[in-house]
């Protein structure tokens, strides 16, 4: 399992020591907007996997997070011209990551809404039940099975969650976004950080009742 | 003091460690702090109610327990394993729709502003 991504802020995260030095954020865009059509591309390859990883804990389908991810660097792509440097580029892309997910997700709602207003129960099953959407187990060890019974507890949980204290809790703990980063990403006042993250933290605590108790120890 | 601290200036950070503490769980005073407590542990309280929570978390049991909640919770999200994007690079499929779309309207591309 991966550790989480620490000193991410500012968009560049620490690389191994024998990585090539990486062209920043501002260079980048800069290099793009005088014509530099590879450095749009390394910008998508410095972020598509944060991007991805953080649509993917949003809608819970692999799929959909790919496809969202690919519209997130499209809106990049043809907004880029118009970006200010009034936040940070980083900043800037999660607001874009943000309001995709918030988008599809809302989209997604008024689609059920529809198909169980107008359809009977099953009608829709063909469509659901891709093969992507079943994962193939047969190879994986045990280690790895305990580790994604836990992950699968987990993202059963922040799925649980609302949008807005899923993607402030995803912000803050899977993503190390400060409190000043995460009101810049969601548009919103500090305080409201505050206390989505509070009132997040509070139905994950009821939701991760059970993981809590049996790993009591972890927090030492 | 911040949380770290806290947790290592009472050794192994057991709750069961303070005999002398109140068990009982959370006062009403304790949910006035709960908000509060939850910005403590990120680092992000600061002023009269960083110092009014300061004060009032060495003799707290239940406040300290409630810190240690919240750091199973981030011990437990920082977990999440982080995955690849699917079977092909993003770029790649991006570069394909955005070739189409400036096929399709040449006012809309090419791959740069
Ligand atoms: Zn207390």
């Amino acid at each position: 399992m991966q550790k989480k991504q620490t000193a991410v802020v500012g968009g560049s995260p620490i690389l191994p020591q024998q990585a090539p030095p990486l062209r920043k954020d501002d260079e980048l865009i800069a290099s793009f907007k005088a014509g530099d059509s590879t450095a749009f591309d390394d910008l998508v390859l410095k972020y598509e996997r944060r991007v991805y990883n953080h649509c993917l804990r949003m809608v819970s389908d692999e799929v959909e997070s790919y496809d969202l991810a690919q519209e997130v660097f499209l809106k990049v792509f043809r907004k880029i011209k118009n970006y200010e440097h009034t936040y940070s580029f980083y900043t800037w892309l999660y607001r874009i990551t943000v309001n995709c997910c918030i988008d599809y997700l809302r989209k997604k709602r008024r689609h059920i809404q529809e198909v169980s207003l107008s359809s009977s129960p099953g009608e829709d099953q063909g469509e659901v039940c891709k093969d992507q959407d079943i994962p193939d187990l047969t190879f994986i060890p045990e280690t790895a099975l305990v580790n994604q019974e836990l992950g699968d507890t987990l993202n059963a949980a922040i799925a649980q969650l609302s949008e807005k204290l899923r993607v402030i809790i995803i912000l803050k703990e899977v993503e190390g976004f400060t409190y000043e980063e995460i009101a810049e990403v969601l548009a919103c006042s500090r305080g409201t950080v505050k206390s989505r993250l509070f009132r997040a933290r509070e139905r994950l605590k009821e939701l991760l009742a059970d993981y809590m108790n049996i790993h009591r120890d972890s927090a030492k | 003091m911040g949380y770290r601290t806290l947790v290592e200036h009472n050794g192994s950070g057991n709750v069961s460690d303070y005999p002398s503490l109140e068990v009982k769980g959370m006062s009403k005073q304790c949910k006035e702090y709960s908000v509060d407590l939850s910005a403590y542990f990120d680092g992000e309280l600061e002023g009269e109610a960083l110092l009014k929570l300061e004060a009032h978390l060495p003799s707290c049991i239940a406040c300290r327990s409630d810190l240690q909640k919240l750091q199973r919770i981030r011990n437990a999200l920082t977990s999440l394993a982080s995955t690849p994007p699917g079977k092909r690079p993003i770029l790649e499929a991006l570069r394909e729709k955005l070739a189409k779309e400036t096929e399709e309207d040449p006012q809309k591309g090419p791959l740069v502003c």
